[in-house]
């Protein structure tokens, strides 16, 4: 095979490759990666002075070009300022004051100031500079902003009120955070009190008409005032706001009275053309709505997708959808063939949710995003989960459901427990503390039988034998979506151990990306429970770790005063009929025009329902029988559509994230340093990769941190300042 | 000139397409040659292009042919893939690859930033390690210039404790 030129080998398309990436990836990965990327990466980091643009450092240590800057300078509409040290302060005052002595001759009319990493604290830009610029200037775009964790709220004495009285002409103001958390809330500098505006110098009118503010604390009265005197505001972005948390202020949690500030626009801003809030930026957040209270609407002529929508409550609102035909919805998107829905968690209230749900039940897709301040309480997440399984329960044409971040409890997919006299099912039998409304459904299982894309966060409770509940979750995905193609399951204390069932989704035959994410410590395991996954595995497989259930173990354990590991071939103590019974539901559920109901799902969980499926594994053949007539259909038979190898394991997947945060595949840690880590990163990934050469293995801990991103070690979200990228695109 | 013409390409091994003249204008190529010497009626040999990959570009070509912002579509860095481009950019990275360089050689600008955007999301989130044996790719710095950059990235790794 002749070796072919690799597009990676040339400049220019790298050049448009790395133009795609964000500074993190260029700074952090990208320029590590060899000389030629880091040459290329540099030409995005650095930016020398492309006409307009002026880096401090560059300007301070070349007296040229700092007189070329000056000498252009009248002719500039444009004027981007880097900070490239703590020191360019002083460097930066040195150059105002030959700026101070430049306009003296001339007129310098700069029209758009770009501030890039520039501390907010920074008194010679945002009290010297912009007092002599500020009149002309009509764009504000401060990307990389540093500002300190807590400006008070106070608008005449925050960073936002300086820029907005020195600038009176401003339309356009873009303010984001660097995209490393670490700057969140997090500053080098505190502003000085002496910068604070003088009290009589209060803010009149501004002539904003945009306004976006993206990963930024702030504090929502600062925010309000902004809008409250911006009447000509049409578009309003506020995208992963923080503040202060209501119950205490050491916590940092999203802004939590949204409501006000959508009756605040609608009050103050009439021009209002676009508002979006969102967690942060989305794959839809910039051409379709997230939530409720975020709506894009036009009060012209519908233009686009979306229908003149007025805001006034959340139900007003939903009634309103409720009027329109389905297929010019506001808020979802009208494709030939995909219709979206994205929603917060707080959406998904009882009061609302009767009202949606007509909705819900025609879209494609559902996206659902965490709001509150994370961790919710169990009882938010049981409240969240009731109305989400209702929805899924009617939702057959459902093909996305897109909540990884937002906890689903998995009770409700255990169907194990009994019905009353009514009809009912109780959830969880074992907790009746918690309210009979959370504990009480009626008993059934989701009607999303075409589900492509699954993306959910699950949790248990602890009392539930984690074996059991791992089978109940992946017995239940792999009997009712049989076409899933991309799943992300996260769960804390999942156990991936054989006999927790994760081979059951072996039976998701179209599955191309799947990832498992989970921490806790009680449930280790080594390479032989992941050797299933094989794509091809030997005829005399043997499952050398196949231990039986926790009851047969506690017994040989007190028979033989410790537990003998031993291979097994089948478990034994399961019933030769069940594990019948088990092959023809999954027959049966394989095809995902049936109707399956709570009937057919029995089994689900069970031991016997793992035995079927090693005794599938092993060659075993469906006999004939009642309600099998032909006896020539088993669970090697593919529906008529798809073609596949049934010996193989995923024969499609691609792309497999397995993250695991204390795996005892190299050794225990008694310190959880980052070379330990690395290294079971490292072991992880091998032990994988040898199991499934050829798909890309993700084992590092960037999924970790997604995972910890809103439940947190100490239960606290502005720990994420320690961690990696907070969000990770799954 | 008419709207309904037709052009033939050849691909390297010679496999012969023919696709309508609105679809071939897609390449900036293929429309600077063909406004350059006009359609000849014969087939314009494409040896960069080997006949599956010119199958796969025709495909996407074919699809955004009534694509009004063709040539602008791609210009938001921010903006998403919409899902066609995304399902059409699940291709193994040989092809993927493959792709690219057809793109760069028929001078067709959205599909160039489509796979370079895939590329890039494949990059995302990879470590400097992941992303060389992602795309077999050999490390060249010394280990006291590999310090250095990090040194003037200002990041050390970081630690959970």
């Amino acid at each position: 095979m002749h070796s072919r030129l690799s597009p990676l080998d040339l400049p220019h398309i790298l050049d448009t490759i790395f133009a795609f990436l964000d500074p993190y990836s260029l700074r952090h990965n990208i320029s590590l990666v060899n000389r030629q990327w880091l040459s290329l990466a540099r030409l995005y980091l650095e930016p020398l002075s492309k006409l307009n643009e002026w880096s401090l450092a560059h300007l301070t240590d070349q007296s040229d070009l700092q007189q070329q800057f000056l000498d252009t300078l009248p002719n500039r509409t444009l004027l981007k300022i880097a900070q490239q040290s703590n020191s360019d302060r002083y460097q930066g005052e040195g150059l105002l004051k030959h700026l101070r002595t430049s306009m003296t001759r001339t007129t310098i009319q700069i029209r758009t100031l770009h501030l890039d990493a520039v501390p907010a604290g920074e008194p010679w830009i945002y009290m010297s500079l912009l007092p002599q610029l500020g009149l002309f200037i009509i764009t504000i775009r401060i990307t990389r902003a540093l500002w300190t964790a807590h400006q008070g709220n106070n608008l005449n004495s925050h960073p936002l009120g300086i820029m907005l009285l020195h600038c009176p002409e401003l339309r356009y103001f873009y303010i984001s955070s660097t995209e490393e958390p670490s700057s969140i809330g997090h500053n080098t500098s505190t502003l000085n009190r002496a910068l604070s505006l003088n009290p009589t110098a209060e803010l009149g009118v501004l002539k904003l008409q945009e306004f976006e503010i993206a990963n930024m604390y702030i504090q929502q009265t600062t925010l309000e005032a902004v809008i409250a005197r911006s009447p000509n505001l049409k578009v309003l972005r506020l995208v992963g706001i923080y503040g202060p948390d209501n119950s205490t202020s050491t916590h940092v949690g999203v802004l939590t009275l949204r409501a006000r500030i959508v009756q605040l626009i609608d009050e103050a801003c009439p021009a209002l053309q676009v508002f979006h809030y969102s967690i942060r930026w989305h794959r839809l957040a910039r051409s379709d709505w997230t939530g409720f209270t975020s709506l894009t609407w036009d009060k012209g002529q519908p233009s686009g997708t979306f229908h003149p929508i007025h805001l006034t409550s959340p139900e007003g609102v939903i009634k309103q959808l409720n009027d329109m035909d389905l297929g010019n919805h506001a808020g979802i998107r009208d494709g030939s063939t995909l219709r979206t829905l994205s929603l917060f968690s707080t959406d998904l209230h009882r009061t609302i949710a009767p009202l949606i749900q007509p909705i819900v039940n025609n879209v494609t897709t559902l996206e659902i995003h965490p709001t509150a301040r994370p961790p919710y309480s169990a009882d938010v997440s049981l409240y969240f989960s009731h109305i989400l399984h209702g929805f899924l329960c009617s939702s057959p044409l459902l093909l996305h459901l897109k909540a990884p971040l937002v906890r689903f409890h998995s009770a409700f997919l255990d169907l194990g427990g009994e019905e009353n006299s009514d009809g009912n099912y109780q959830v969880l039998p074992s907790l009746p503390y918690y309210p009979p409304m959370l504990r009480w459904t009626s008993k059934q299982i989701w009607a999303c039988r075409r589900l492509v894309t699954l993306q959910l966060y699950t949790f248990g409770e602890d009392k539930k034998d984690a074996e059991e509940d791992a089978r109940i979750l992946f017995g239940y995905i792999s009997r009712i979506c049989p076409l899933l193609r991309d799943l992300v399951i996260q769960q804390q204390h999942l156990c991936v151990r054989l006999e927790g069932g994760l081979c059951l989704l072996s039976r998701l035959h179209h599955l191309e990306r799947l990832s498992i994410i989970s921490s806790g410590n009680n449930s280790g395991f080594t390479k032989h429970d992941l050797v299933w996954m094989k794509k091809s595995p030997p005829s005399t497989w043997d499952l050398p770790r196949f231990r039986e259930p926790k009851a047969v173990y506690k017994e040989y354990h007190r028979q033989l005063g410790q537990f003998v590991q031993r291979s097994l071939t089948t478990f034994v103590k399961v019933d030769p009929g069940r594990v019948q019974a088990m092959h023809r539901l999954y027959v049966k559920a394989k095809d995902p025009d049936q109707q399956l109901t709570v009937e057919d799902m029995d089994g689900v969980g069970s031991v016997e329902d793992l035995e079927a499926w090693r005794q599938f594994r092993q060659g075993y053949k469906l006999e004939g029988g009642p309600g099998h007539a032909d006896g020539q259909m088993d669970e090697n038979d593919a529906s008529p559509t798809e073609k596949v190898d049934p010996s193989y394991c995923w024969p499609s997947l691609k792309y497999f994230a397995f993250y695991r945060y204390q795996v005892p595949v190299v050794k225990r840690r008694t310190q959880r340093h980052q070379e330990d880590l690395d290294a079971l990163d490292q072991a992880l990934w091998d032990e994988i990769k040898d199991i499934r050469p050829g798909v890309e293995i993700k084992c590092n801990r960037s999924l970790y941190y997604n995972a910890i991103y809103y439940i947190g070690p100490l239960g606290n979200p502005t720990h994420l300042a320690s961690y990696g990228k907070p969000y990770v695109d799954f | 000139m008419s709207a309904h013409s037709q052009i033939l390409l050849t691909s390297s091994e010679g496999t012969e397409f023919i696709i309508d003249r609105d679809i071939a204008d897609k390449s900036m190529l293929l429309k600077c040659m063909l406004e350059d010497i006009g359609e000849i009626g014969q087939a314009v040999p494409l040896p960069n292009v080997s006949g599956p990959i010119l199958t796969k570009v025709i495909e996407y070509c074919t699809h955004h042919r009534d694509d009004p912002n063709f040539l602008s579509a791609n210009d938001d860095v921010a903006a998403e893939i919409d899902e066609w481009d995304l399902e059409y950019c699940k291709v193994d990275q040989g092809t993927l690859y493959e792709l690219i360089l057809a793109a760069n050689y028929l001078d067709i600008k959205p599909l160039m930033d489509l796979t370079c955007k895939t590329v890039a999301n494949m990059i995302k989130a990879k470590s400097p390690e992941e992303i060389r044996k992602t795309f077999n790719i050999t490390n060249d710095f010394t280990p006291e210039e590999e310090d250095q950059v990090r040194r003037e990235n200002g990041k050390g790794s970081r630690r959970l404790s």
